[in-house]
C-alpha cells in the first residue's frame, strides 16, 4: 500500500516536471486575443491585443505593485515581473513573436502599471528589416520598428531591372546562333550587338543613376520622417509629462479643496459650539436674573408687610403714648409730687417719629466701643487724623488692634455705623470685643 | 551538485537563465516543495501522509512555474536565491493557499483544481457552471443575460477546455484516473450525499478564491442584481462573480427563473468530466425520448449544441 502510494507520488512529480519542461512550448503556442492581467495575484483586467490601441493601465492607491502576471485565456502564465517597493521598473516580456512593454511605478501613495502590446512586424516590416541588415543605414536613421518602404522599393526596382537585362541577354544569344554566320553578318551583328550592349549599358547606367537618385531621395525622406518621428516622440513624452503633472496638480487641488472643506466644516462646528455655549450662558444668566427678580419681589413684598406692621405698631405706640400722657397729666393734676421731667420726656417721646427711633435712642446715652485694625503701612498721623475725624478716643493698641470709644455715636444702628467704617481706605478690619478675641 | 553550484552562480542573460533552470528543474521543484512543507509545518497544517505530500508538490510546482516566468526579467541574478526570495515573498502573504483538511480528498482536490483554475482561466470559469450545476452553454447564456456576440466571446475557445484544459487541470492537482473512477462510482451510488459534500466544499473554496476577483466585484443584493440585468451592463461582473459565488448565483437564478422554463432553483449537480460533443448529442436524443439528461437543475429542454458549447 505504502509502495503504491509512493509510486503514485513519484508519478505525480514526474508529471509536474514534464509540465514544467513543456512550459516554453506551451507559451509559444499561446496566441491570446486578450491577456489577463494580474497584480499581486488579483485579476485587475484584460489587455485586448486586437484593439486599435493595445494599452492597459492600472493604479493602486493604498498598496504598491510587487508582482505583475500576464496569463492567456487558458490561464497559462506567459509573462511575469517583480517590482521593487518604491521606484520604477520596466521590462519587455516577449513570447511567440509578441512583446509587451511593462512599466511599473511604485510610489509611497500607491503604484501604477502600464502595459503596451507590440504587434508582430508585418511582411513589409520583416522584409525591410532584412534589407536593412544587408544594407545598414546611417546610424542616426537606424531606428527600430520604422519600415523604410521607399528604400525597399528602390532596391526591388533595381533588382528587377537587372533581372530583366540578364533575361534579355540570355534570350538574345540563341536567336543570334539560328542561321549560319558570315563574316560580314558576324561583324555586322557584333557591331550591332556592341551597339545594343552599349545602349543597354547606357540604359542601365541611367537606370542606376535614377535608382541612386531615388535612393538618395528616399534616404532623405526617411531621415526627415525619422526626425519627425523623433520630434513626435519628444512631443508625446512632453505631453505625457504634462499629463502627469496635470494629474498631480488635479490631485493636489482636490486635496486642497478637501482640506479647505474640512477647515470650513471645523469652523462651522466651532461656531455652532460657541453659539451653543453663549446661548447656554445667556439662558442661565436670564434664569438667574429671573430668580433674582423673583427674590427681590418677594423681599419687596416682605418689606412692605413689615413696613405695614411697623406702622401699625407705631400707631399703637402713639395711642399708648397719648394714653400715658393723659394719665400723666391726670396724675399731675391729681398730685404735686410727680416730677415735671416725666411730662417733658413724654412730650419728647411723642414728638419722635416711630418706635425704631425710640429703640435707637438708647445707645445715644452710652459711648460706642469697638476695635479697629488699619492697613499695613498706615502712618500714625493718618490714624490720629481718623480718630479726630470720628471724634473718638484712641485706646491702647494690641497686636495691631486699637480700641476705639466714640462718646457720641451717630443717629444710626451700631452695626451700620461700623460697616461704614470698614469702607474707609485705611481701615483693615473692625470688630467688637468678642469678635476680636475670637479672631485672636 | 553541479547544478546546485550553477544555480548559485551569477547568471547574466535570459538565455543563460533558461538553460540553467531547464537543466535543474527537479532540484528547483524539490526546493520549492521543501519550503512549502516547512510553511505547512510551521503553520500547523502538516501531516505525514501522501495527500499532504501531493499538496506540497502542487504548490511547489506553482511556485517554480512563477519563478521560471518572472526570473527571466530579473537577470542578472543568482537563480537559487531568487527562487527562495520569491517563495519567501509568496508565503509571507496572509492565507497564501487554500488549506482545509477536507480538500485533501480526491473530491476536494478535484474541486480545488476546478475553482483555482477558474480564477486564471476564462475557459475554466465558464466550465464551472457545467461542472457544479450541470448547466450548458445555452442555459448559462440565458441565465447571465448575454446576447449572441457576448456568448460567442466567452465561449469562443471553450473547446480547448474539453480537449486539454480539464485534463491538464486534473494532472496539475494530482487527481489520477483511479481517483476519477472512484468519484464516478460514488456519484452513481450516492449522488445526493456527494452533491451535499460538494456544496459544502464549494463554499470553502469560493470564499478563498473569490478574493482574487477584481476589488469592485462584491456580492450584490438581489435588487442590485436585478438593476444590473435591467440596465444591461457588467457582463464580466456576472461571469466572474456568479461563477464564484453560490449564494448570489442561486438568488439570480431564482429571480430569472422565467428564462429557464420556470425552473429557477439551481442545485449543485456535480459533473466530473467535461461534456463531449457526442455525449451532448446523445443527451439531446435521450432527452427527446424522455431519458435522463445531465444536470438536474433546470436544463431539460433540448437545445442545439454548437461547436463551442459546454
Amino acid at each position: 500500500m505504502e509502495a503504491q502510494q509512493s509510486e503514485a507520488l513519484s508519478q505525480y512529480r514526474q508529471r509536474l516536471l514534464e509540465s514544467l519542461r513543456d512550459l516554453p512550448r506551451r507559451q509559444n503556442g499561446e496566441h491570446p486575443a486578450r491577456i489577463q492581467v494580474f497584480v499581486n495575484q488579483d485579476c485587475v483586467g484584460t489587455l485586448d491585443c486586437d484593439g486599435v490601441d493595445p494599452l492597459f493601465s492600472f493604479a493602486t492607491r493604498d498598496r504598491s505593485i510587487h508582482l505583475v502576471e500576464l496569463r492567456g485565456e487558458t490561464g497559462l502564465l506567459i509573462g511575469g515581473l517583480s517590482a521593487p517597493e518604491l521606484g520604477l521598473r520596466t521590462a519587455r516580456l516577449a513570447w511567440s513573436g509578441r512583446a509587451i512593454d511593462v512599466t511599473v511605478h511604485n510610489r509611497l501613495e500607491g503604484g501604477s502599471l502600464r502595459l503596451a502590446h507590440k504587434r508582430r512586424p508585418s511582411v513589409w516590416g520583416a522584409f525591410g528589416q532584412a534589407v536593412r541588415n544587408v544594407l545598414p543605414l546611417p546610424a542616426e536613421t537606424a531606428l527600430p520598428l520604422v519600415v523604410p518602404r521607399g528604400l525597399v522599393l528602390a532596391h526591388v526596382l533595381l533588382l528587377a531591372a537587372v533581372g530583366v537585362l540578364i533575361v534579355d541577354r540570355v534570350l538574345d544569344r540563341p536567336r543570334s546562333s539560328d542561321t549560319g554566320p558570315t563574316m560580314a553578318t558576324v561583324v555586322g551583328r557584333e557591331i550591332v550587338s556592341a551597339a545594343q550592349t552599349q545602349e543597354a549599358i547606357r540604359r542601365l547606367e541611367e537606370t542606376m543613376q535614377a535608382m541612386l537618385a531615388a535612393q538618395t531621395a528616399s534616404s532623405q525622406t526617411l531621415a526627415g520622417q525619422q526626425k519627425a518621428i523623433v520630434t513626435v516622440q519628444r512631443a508625446v513624452e512632453d505631453l505625457g509629462r504634462q499629463q502627469k503633472q496635470m494629474g498631480n496638480q488635479v490631485v493636489s487641488v482636490q486635496q486642497m479643496e478637501e482640506h479647505q472643506e474640512r477647515i470650513a466644516r471645523q469652523a462651522n462646528l466651532d461656531v455652532e459650539r460657541m453659539a451653543q455655549v453663549l446661548m447656554g450662558q445667556v439662558q442661565s444668566e436670564r434664569a438667574q436674573l429671573r430668580d433674582e427678580l423673583h427674590s427681590l419681589s418677594m423681599a419687596n413684598e416682605h418689606l412692605a408687610k413689615h413696613v405695614s406692621s411697623m406702622e401699625k405698631k407705631n400707631q399703637d405706640l402713639v395711642g399708648r403714648l397719648r394714653a400715658a400722657g393723659i394719665e400723666v397729666s391726670a396724675r399731675v393734676k391729681d398730685g404735686a409730687e410727680t416730677p415735671p421731667t416725666v411730662a417733658k420726656e413724654a412730650g419728647s417721646s411723642e414728638s419722635a417719629t416711630g418706635p425704631s427711633q425710640t429703640a435707637e435712642a438708647r445707645p445715644d446715652a452710652s459711648p460706642l466701643r469697638f476695635f479697629v485694625s488699619f492697613q499695613e503701612g498706615t502712618t500714625e498721623e493718618s490714624i490720629d487724623r481718623w480718630f479726630q475725624d470720628l471724634h473718638a478716643r484712641k485706646g491702647d493698641a494690641d497686636h495691631g488692634w486699637y480700641s476705639v470709644e466714640v462718646p457720641r455715636p451717630p443717629q444710626q444702628p451700631a452695626e451700620r455705623f461700623m460697616e461704614g467704617l470698614k469702607n474707609v481706605k485705611i481701615v483693615k478690619a473692625v470688630a467688637t470685643t468678642r469678635t476680636r478675641l475670637s479672631a485672636r | 551538485m553541479e547544478s546546485h553550484s550553477k544555480l548559485s552562480d551569477l547568471i547574466g542573460t535570459a538565455e543563460e537563465f533558461d538553460r540553467a533552470t531547464r537543466e535543474s528543474l527537479p532540484e528547483l521543484l524539490e526546493r520549492a516543495t521543501v519550503h512549502t512543507k516547512r510553511f505547512l509545518k510551521e503553520t500547523g497544517q502538516w501531516q505525514n501522509d501522501v495527500t499532504h505530500e501531493k499538496l506540497a508538490l502542487r504548490w511547489g510546482y506553482e511556485l517554480v512555474e512563477r519563478f521560471l516566468v518572472c526570473g527571466r526579467t530579473e537577470v542578472p541574478c543568482r537563480p537559487l536565491f531568487l527562487l527562495e526570495s520569491l517563495i519567501a515573498k509568496y508565503y509571507s502573504q496572509p492565507q497564501p493557499l487554500c488549506y482545509h483538511q477536507d480538500l485533501l480528498s480526491p473530491l476536494g482536490r478535484f474541486l480545488d483544481g476546478l475553482v483555482s483554475r477558474a480564477v486564471v482561466s476564462r475557459d475554466a470559469l465558464m466550465a464551472l457552471f457545467y461542472h457544479l450545476y450541470g448547466l450548458r452553454q445555452g442555459q448559462v447564456v440565458r441565465l447571465l443575460g448575454f446576447g449572441a456576440a457576448e456568448s460567442q466571446r466567452v465561449y469562443k475557445n471553450f473547446e480547448r477546455w474539453r480537449q486539454a484544459g480539464w485534463q491538464r487541470t486534473m494532472e496539475e492537482v494530482g487527481v489520477a484516473a483511479g481517483d476519477l473512477a472512484d468519484l464516478e462510482e460514488r456519484q452513481r451510488r450516492e449522488p445526493e450525499i456527494l452533491n451535499n459534500e460538494v456544496q459544502r466544499l464549494v463554499r470553502i473554496l469560493q470564499a478563498h478564491y473569490r478574493k482574487s476577483e477584481p476589488e469592485h466585484y462584491p456580492c450584490l443584493s438581489l435588487d442590485q442584481w436585478r438593476d444590473l440585468f435591467r440596465q444591461d451592463y457588467g457582463y464580466d461582473y456576472r461571469i466572474w462573480h456568479l461563477a464564484l459565488c453560490h449564494e448570489c448565483f442561486s438568488g439570480v437564478a431564482h429571480a430569472r427563473s422565467n428564462v429557464l422554463d420556470g425552473h429557477g432553483r439551481v442545485l449543485i449537480d456535480l459533473q466530473i468530466r467535461p461534456l463531449q460533443k457526442g455525449t451532448a448529442v446523445m443527451a439531446v436524443l435521450l432527452g427527446a425520448k424522455g431519458g435522463k439528461q445531465h444536470g438536474s437543475a433546470a436544463e431539460r429542454s433540448p437545445e442545439p449544441i454548437s461547436s463551442t458549447s459546454a
